[in-house]
């Protein structure tokens, strides 16, 4: 669901910065295009002013000279030949430089200075005194010049203005898609921004939302912690009352009928003092199983404190020596492989060997000598099916306890972890049915499995799991 | 101190709060011919009002100080565990010996009794038979072997 949005909005960026890029790049080129049309306009009315200044000054000169030569009035030679011509001469350099980069411009100007040259030295020869004859023919002759001076002028104008008319069209065309294009892609990026906008809010309250149902899962999961603590506490209490509060009728119960037996010892009939004693073993009974209770209760409870590295194969040789006698009993073989240390409550785990060694002695078969196997594997999680995905990477030991007593039937596999659950008759076997729930319970508190595989007649094996390292 | 020596009637105070063990407990005495003085008290406040010779208990002569005192951890008012407190932390009571005769199977009540002082620990007997015998060692012990301070002396 995340990966979409995000490429959604990547896209949306991406196009909305090609736009931006696009409008930019066309944005220049038309300034730059409005910049240059300026240019070229300003360029053209300065060489048509300062051509008309050339023509001007020399039309001015002719008719000077006209002037003078009616009159014989030397004013009209002011100013004289020489400042016009270097006035002309200014407008000319101007021309040269504005006109640079065209050379046909240039070549023109090439042409008109030596029209120039041609026209100045007639006006010189006009502006004499002793040339009054040959006046008609200058003048003819001057008229001729002057024309084609202003043929090269009118030339030269007509380029600058069809150089300006032909940028003219390019520049219309600009400026005619100009407006639409910069409006069409302001439009694009603002609805690119728009939808960026409503899918990053979208996305900003469906985040929202998981956090609160994240933060109200939280919630609800302490609360839960907290009625599961509580309710162990009860629990507890629940256990301590059972032992205590419950064991003191029962007390009461084996102690007055004790003192009724002793006291009354010659009334009672003997039936009667047999019923007394029946009663008597059923409370003891009742007694056994409150403490079995109680101990059951207690069994896996282990403090963050008392988890420490506890080597097996040790804790194994002090339960066998413990059980020595029982297993000579017996005459019991026991062959243990080497155990590895595995971090847990030593008192747990000796309690965890102690009770189901102890089952293999108490359910040994009557026909053969018992033999006990003990062996053991390191597996990664991850080799056991048994083990969850977030603890595959950790290592297990796997220790089965194989013996060949009696057995049981499959079906009773899971049953007999179960407390109070027994197989068989109290009158075949003693016990509670306390012991394997006990192992149960303390290997379920260091986060580890216990299985049972029943062969009737041939034997059982007990498979225990224990992760190295508790998880804390 | 030996038996049958003048001072002395040999006495208990029980701190029981169940009336069939207070019962219990006399009928264990009254089994045997020594010479004893057992008193009872309900529950640890009225033990303490006993020993502090308050209240119903001021009278000196009627209630002289106990040799021993018998006690269960689980009482109401004033529990065993506060009256033992109490008795082990006060300058005179703190020399007369304690023991607890209770139901409790608890480590942590056994570790906690003898972390405040008790002199002995001792789980209920089940049987009458062995109530008899019970009472009958804590006296051996207590009266033929064990010398006890001269409690007519405590102030």
């Amino acid at each position: 669901m995340h990966n979409p949005v995000q490429k959604k909005i990547r896209l949306g960026f991406f196009i909305a910065f090609s736009v931006i890029i696009a409008a930019s790049f066309f944005s220049y080129l038309v300034t730059k295009n409005l910049l240059d049309n300026a240019t070229r306009l300003n360029r053209a009315i300065e060489v048509s002013r300062r051509l008309e200044t050339i023509v001007k000054q020399l039309k001015d000169a002719e008719a000077a000279i006209r002037g003078y030569n009616l009159t014989n009035d030397s004013s009209f030679l002011r100013p004289d030949m020489e400042e016009r011509s270097n006035r002309i001469a200014d407008e000319y350099h101007a021309l040269r430089r504005i006109t640079a980069g065209n050379p046909r411009q240039q070549e023109h100007l090439d042409t008109l200075r030596r029209l120039l040259d041609i026209k100045y030295a007639q006006l010189r020869v006009g502006a004499r005194r002793d040339t009054p004859r040959k006046e008609k023919q200058s003048v003819t002759e001057g008229e001729r010049i002057m024309e084609r001076i202003e043929r090269r002028v009118q030339a030269m104008m007509h380029i600058e203005n069809a150089q300006l008319h032909e940028k003219a069209e390019l520049f219309r065309f600009f400026s005619a898609i100009w407006v639409p294009v910069i409006f069409i892609s302001s439009l694009v990026a603002i609805l690119i921004g728009i939808y960026s906008y409503i899918t990053l809010t979208r996305e900003f309250r469906l985040q929202l939302h998981i956090e609160s149902k994240l933060k109200s899962y939280q919630r609800d999961l302490q609360q839960n912690i907290m009625l599961l603590n509580k309710s162990n506490q009860e629990l507890e209490q629940f256990a301590y009352v059972a032992s205590h509060d419950l064991q003191e009728p029962l007390r009461k119960i084996s102690t007055f009928s004790d003192r009724l037996q002793v006291k009354y010892r010659e009334q009672l009939p003997p039936d009667a003092s047999q019923l007394l004693d029946r009663m008597v073993v059923a409370v003891s009974r009742m007694r056994v199983l409150i403490s079995d209770l109680l101990a059951f209760s207690r069994a896996g409870r282990t403090a963050p404190e008392s988890v420490a590295a506890v080597d097996l194969s040790q804790l194994l040789q002090n339960v066998l020596s413990d059980l020595e006698l029982s297993l000579q009993e017996k005459n019991a073989v026991v062959n243990a492989a080497e155990l590895p240390v595995v971090e847990g409550n030593a008192t747990n785990f000796q309690q965890l060997f102690q009770n189901l060694l102890a089952n293999a002695i108490k359910f040994a078969h009557p026909d053969r000598r018992l033999a006990i196997n003990i062996t053991c594997q390191l597996l990664k999680g991850k080799e056991i099916n048994v083990i969850k995905e977030n603890r595959w990477e950790d290592t297990f030991c796997r220790i089965c306890i194989e013996d060949n007593g009696i057995g049981f039937d499959q079906a009773y596999a899971e049953r007999i972890f179960l407390i109070f659950q027994r197989l068989h008759g109290v009158s075949e076997y003693s016990g509670t049915g306390i012991g394997l729930a006990i192992c149960k319970k303390i290997v379920d508190s260091h986060q580890g499995f216990i299985m049972a595989y029943g062969y009737p007649d041939k034997g059982a094996t007990f498979v225990i799991i224990l992760p190295l390292k508790q998880k804390k | 101190m030996s038996p049958g020596t003048p001072a002395g009637k040999f006495s208990i105070l029980i701190a029981e709060d169940d009336a069939d063990d207070r019962e219990l407990l006399k009928a264990a005495f009254d089994e045997h011919d020594f010479d004893h003085n057992v008193k009872f008290v309900e529950n640890g406040e009225e033990l303490i009002c006993y020993l502090k010779r308050k209240g119903a208990y001021a009278d000196e002569l009627q209630h002289p100080l106990p040799q021993i005192i018998l006690m269960d951890l689980n009482m109401p008012k004033k529990d065993g565990r506060e009256a033992l407190k109490e008795i082990k932390t006060d300058h005179y009571l703190k020399s007369i010996p304690v023991i607890i005769l209770t139901t409790s199977t608890e480590e942590k009540d056994v570790l906690n009794s003898y972390e405040l002082g008790v002199n002995s620990f001792i789980i209920k007997p089940v049987t009458f038979r062995q109530l008899v015998t019970f009472t009958q060692t804590l006296w051996r012990y207590w009266f033929e072997f064990v010398a006890l301070p001269n409690v007519q002396t405590l102030p």
